[in-house]
C-alpha cells in the first residue's frame, strides 16, 4: 500500500473538530483550515506528485453525528504509464446521522498507458448529506491523441441506510470508440457533480438548472433529480476551466441552499 | 430441439410490457437532429447494443440466469438493486422499473414460478424495484430454455421493440425497420460472446453521451415517448 489516510471528525460544540487522524506512505493531510463558513477543509496532500505501476491507496473519513466537513485534494491526481499493474484507490466514507461530506477533489489526469481503478463507498445515516465532484481529463501522450490510456474504471457505491440508492459506473478504455455519439462525443474531459441531501426540492432545481442553461458552454450538459433527494449533473466538454467554473457556481448554490454556508474558498498552489 | 415458441411469445414486440413508450433517450437524438434516417439510427442502435446492453441488460439478464439456476437468491436481488442504482437519468430509471413490473405482473400470470412469486412480493414490499432482464432470465430457466437463448431472445426483444419505436419516431420506413433488425442479428451474436466473457464486476458501465441525452429528454418541448 503506497497512501493511507484516515480522518475521524466530529461535532463539538459550535465546530466540527478532526478527533482522530492517521496517515502513512505518499497522504498526508493538512490541519483543517477554519473560514467564515462553519465547516473546515482538509487538504489531502500527495506528496509522490502521481500515481505508477501497481500503487494502492486507500482513504477512510467517518464523520460523527451532525459533523460536517470539506475534503479537498491539493492539486490533481496524476496516474502514470502502468506497465504492469493497475493504480488502484479505495475511499470509504461514513457519514452518521445529520453530518455533511463535500468532497471537492481535483480532476483526475490519466496519462498514456495508464490503467486506473477507483472504488468509492458511501455510507448515509438518516439526514446525513454528501456532494461529489469528479473531473476526468486525458493526460498528455506522446502523438498528441487525447486517449491513449489503457483503461479507467471508477465505481461511487451509496448506500443509505444500508439500502443502495447509487451504483455510478464510468468505466472506459481508451480510443475504443470514445468518440461516438453515445460515448464521448467528440469531447476530452468528463464531469460529474452529485448532491444527495433531504433538502433537495424544486426550488433549488430551477436554480440549479436555470444557471446550468444560463451562458454559452462549449460541451453537454445533462441533469436528472433520479431519486426525490438526489440529483446528478453529467458534464462533457474541452476544458477543465469551463467545467471547473460550472461546478464551483452549482456548489455555491448547492451549499447556500441546502447547508445555509457561504461559498468555499479553495485556496491552492 | 428447443421449443422456440415460449420464448417467440414473451420477446414479441406487441407483448404489453409498456417498452413501446420508451425511447432510452433516442428521442432527444431525433429533436437534435442526430438521428433522422435507417443510417444514424443504426449506428446508434450499434452502440447502444455493443455498450448499454453488453454492460448493463445484457450482462444482467446472464448472471440472473446464472444466479437463479445456482440457487444464489440474494445475488439475484442484488443485481435488480443494482440495476435500479446505476440510472441517473430519472425517466429511464422509472420507465426500466415500470417495464420490469409489468413483465413481471404478466409472466407471473402466463408462467407461475415461485422466484418470479418472490420478485412480486419484494417489489410490493418496496424492497426491491423491477427489472426485465431478471424477470426474462427466469422465465427463460421455468420454460426450459438454455443460457445462451435465453440471452440471445432477450437482446433481440430490446432491439425489436426500439427499432419499432424509432419507426414510429423518427419516422423510417417499415421496410427500412426491418432491414436494420436483420443487419443488427450480427451485433446481437457478437454482444452474446462478449458479456459471455465479462463479470460481474463490468456490470452498469455506463454511457456518458447516452446518459446526458436519457437526461436531457425530460426537457423536451414535444415527445412521443416517455424517456
Amino acid at each position: 500500500m503506497e497512501g493511507i489516510l484516515q480522518i475521524r471528525a466530529e461535532q463539538k460544540g459550535e465546530r466540527t473538530v478532526i478527533t482522530d487522524h492517521f496517515f502513512q506512505g505518499a497522504l498526508k493531510m493538512t490541519k483543517p483550515v477554519y473560514t467564515e463558513s462553519s465547516i473546515p477543509i482538509v487538504y489531502v496532500i500527495h506528496v509522490g506528485g502521481g500515481c505508477v505501476d501497481g500503487d494502492e491507496y486507500a482513504q477512510e473519513i467517518s464523520l460523527g453525528e451532525k459533523a460536517r466537513l470539506a475534503v479537498t485534494s491539493q492539486s490533481s491526481t496524476k496516474i502514470y504509464k502502468t506497465p504492469k499493474k493497475p493504480v488502484k484507490q479505495k475511499f470509504l466514507f461514513t457519514l452518521q446521522k445529520d453530518s455533511v461530506l463535500e468532497c471537492l477533489s481535483d480532476p483526475l489526469i490519466v496519462y498514456e498507458q495508464a490503467r486506473f481503478e477507483q472504488e468509492t463507498i458511501v455510507h448515509m445515516e438518516k439526514g446525513a448529506a454528501f456532494l461529489y465532484k469528479e473531473i476526468i481529463t486525458p493526460g498528455w501522450s506522446e502523438t498528441g491523441q487525447p486517449f491513449c490510456f489503457d483503461a479507467i474504471r471508477l465505481k461511487l457505491k451509496v448506500y443509505k441506510e444500508n439500502r443502495l440508492i447509487l451504483f455510478d459506473h464510468f468505466y472506459q478504455q481508451g480510443d475504443r470508440g470514445i468518440d461516438q455519439l453515445l460515448n464521448m462525443v467528440g469531447y476530452t474531459h468528463y464531469g460529474s457533480f452529485l448532491v444527495i441531501s433531504d433538502e433537495v426540492d424544486d426550488k433549488l432545481m430551477e436554480k440549479i438548472s436555470c444557471h446550468l442553461q444560463g451562458g454559452p458552454f462549449d460541451g453537454r450538459i445533462g441533469i436528472s433529480r433520479f431519486l426525490p433527494s438526489a440529483f446528478m449533473i453529467r458534464i462533457l466538454g474541452n476544458h477543465t476551466d469551463h467545467i471547473e467554473g460550472l461546478f464551483l457556481e452549482v456548489h455555491r448554490l448547492a451549499r447556500a441552499y441546502l447547508l445555509k454556508e457561504p461559498p468555499i474558498l479553495l485556496r491552492k498552489y | 430441439m428447443i421449443d422456440w415458441l415460449p420464448l417467440l411469445q414473451i420477446c414479441d414486440s406487441n407483448f404489453p410490457s409498456g417498452a413501446f413508450s420508451h425511447s432510452f433517450g433516442f428521442e432527444t437524438y431525433i429533436v437534435e437532429q442526430k438521428i433522422k434516417d435507417a443510417s444514424t439510427f443504426k449506428s446508434f442502435l450499434k452502440t447502444y447494443i455493443d455498450k448499454q446492453l453488453v454492460y448493463t441488460d445484457g450482462l444482467a439478464c446472464r448472471l440472473a440466469y446464472q444466479f437463479e439456476k445456482e440457487g444464489k437468491q440474494e445475488e439475484l436481488w442484488k443485481l435488480d438493486e443494482i440495476l435500479y442504482a446505476s440510472s441517473m437519468a430519472k425517466e429511464t430509471k422509472e420507465g426500466n422499473r415500470r417495464i420490469g413490473e409489468q413483465m413481471l405482473k404478466l409472466c407471473l400470470n402466463i408462467y407461475p414460478h415461485p422466484t418470479l412469486q418472490q420478485y412480486a412480493q419484494k417489489i410490493k414490499a418496496k424492497e426491491l424495484y423491477g427489472h426485465a432482464a431478471l424477470v426474462f432470465a427466469i422465465v427463460g430457466i421455468k420454460i426450459g430454455a438454455d443460457e445462451k437463448t435465453t440471452l440471445v431472445t432477450y437482446l433481440y426483444s430490446t432491439i425489436q421493440t426500439l427499432v419499432q419505436n424509432g419507426v414510429r419516431g423518427i419516422p423510417i420506413g417499415q421496410k427500412e425497420g426491418q432491414l436494420l433488425l436483420k443487419d443488427l442479428q450480427e451485433d446481437v451474436r457478437r454482444a452474446v460472446l462478449k458479456i459471455g466473457k465479462l463479470s460481474i464486476d463490468d456490470l452498469g458501465a455506463q454511457l456518458p453521451g447516452l446518459e446526458i441525452a436519457q437526461m436531457r429528454h425530460e426537457q423536451l418541448h414535444v415527445r412521443l415517448f416517455m424517456s
